[in-house]
């Protein structure tokens, strides 16, 4: 059992962060009315956070990684659900590695 | 504006409630397995991973996260992408906090760190119908938060074998099981024409962010841009209507 100090400083902060985000909603709501421009905000901000996460690595390593995208978005919204659309992304990128993509 | 949802605790009410999220959150195992294995990749060791699992319990934030984990690590980084990776969250805690009834501040906490995608939804629609019980709460968090880290620990033994070859991992298309969760979850949120234009925006913001700036503020500046023109977008919607 290894720990680095740095690591769990980071993971400390990470808690945190989770737990202002996760806290937050209780304590605004309890203060605060429901204002239409913070409510939608925070309703697109998720969607708009997983796709700036994924398109950068996408676009650096390309080919693979593209196909693999590709597959897990079409697999996820047709077969329907989470476990599907990950085991057909990370077998695509493998196929593709398979036929000479990078 | 009733409140609906019992303060008191019982220990067949927790019991009800680990029991019944046992099933949604075995549906995490394939998630967190990925996180193990990728987090073994960046050198965390399988107590970190743990502890993250245990602390942070969020699996998207700890996800986009270890896409930030480079020594130094960027601690600023590193708790904006968390915090922004998890405001589904805030909106969850303000759709439940109206049916809960005055907690002590050291209960409240709990409440919050138990708020994840499953066991919230699972546990909205009683509240609302008036039959919420802080104590089901409780268990269905306690049994996700087993099962997640103790996912995420398997995956992370798993890496110790053959998937400890970042060669053979690759071969195997396991280097793309972080950016696969992102994807998935997206498709998975996709709502349809109406989330294209913020989405758009996020991914333009991101990808200058990272051509401009440098560095792993892309994935905030990318939410935050998307989120923003999201919202804008939705109040410009009765002006379009009048015009």
């Amino acid at each position: 059992m290894s720990a680095n100090p740095e690591n769990l400083i980071a993971i400390f902060v990470m808690a945190l962060a989770a737990m202002a985000a996760k806290g937050g909603g209780f304590l605004a709501m309890r203060w605060l009315g429901r204002h239409r421009f913070v409510m939608a905000c925070l309703e697109h901000a998720p969607g708009a956070v997983l796709v700036s996460a994924a398109i950068v690595p996408i676009v650096q390593v390309g080919g693979a990684y593209v196909v693999g995208a590709v597959v897990a978005a079409i697999v996820t919204r047709t077969a329907g659900g989470f476990t599907p659309g990950l085991f057909a992304a990370v077998g695509a990128v493998a196929l593709a590695r398979w036929a000479g993509l990078d | 504006m009733s409140v609906s949802l019992s303060a008191r605790v019982t220990w067949r009410s927790f019991q009800a409630g680990a029991w019944r999220m046992v099933l949604p959150g075995l549906a995490l195992l394939p998630f967190g397995i990925g996180f193990g294995v990728a987090a073994a990749q960046k050198g965390l060791s399988a107590f970190e991973v743990t502890l993250m699992s245990l602390t942070v319990f969020a699996g998207t934030s700890q996800m986009v996260a270890l896409d930030l984990w480079a020594q130094p690590l960027p601690l600023a980084a590193l708790a904006a992408s968390v915090f922004v990776a998890n405001l589904r969250y805030f909106v969850m805690g303000a759709a439940l906090q109206p049916h809960l009834p005055p907690l002590p501040w050291y209960v409240q906490p709990a409440v919050w760190h138990v708020t994840v995608d499953q066991n919230w939804a699972v546990n909205i629609a009683e509240y609302r119908r008036g039959h919420g019980d802080l104590g089901k709460f409780f268990g269905g968090g306690f049994a996700m938060v087993c099962i997640w880290s103790g996912s995420t620990l398997l995956g992370h033994l798993a890496a110790g074998g053959v998937l400890a070859d970042p060669m053979a991992a690759r071969r195997l298309g396991l280097d793309f099981v972080g950016v696969a969760v992102f994807v998935v979850v997206a498709a998975i949120l996709f709502r349809g024409r109406r989330d294209l234009p913020p989405w758009a925006v996020a991914i333009a913001a991101a990808l200058a962010a990272k051509w401009l700036i440098g560095g792993n503020w892309y994935i905030v500046i990318g939410g935050l841009a998307g989120g923003l023109f999201g919202a804008w977008q939705e109040m410009r919607k009765p002006h379009v209507r009048k015009s």
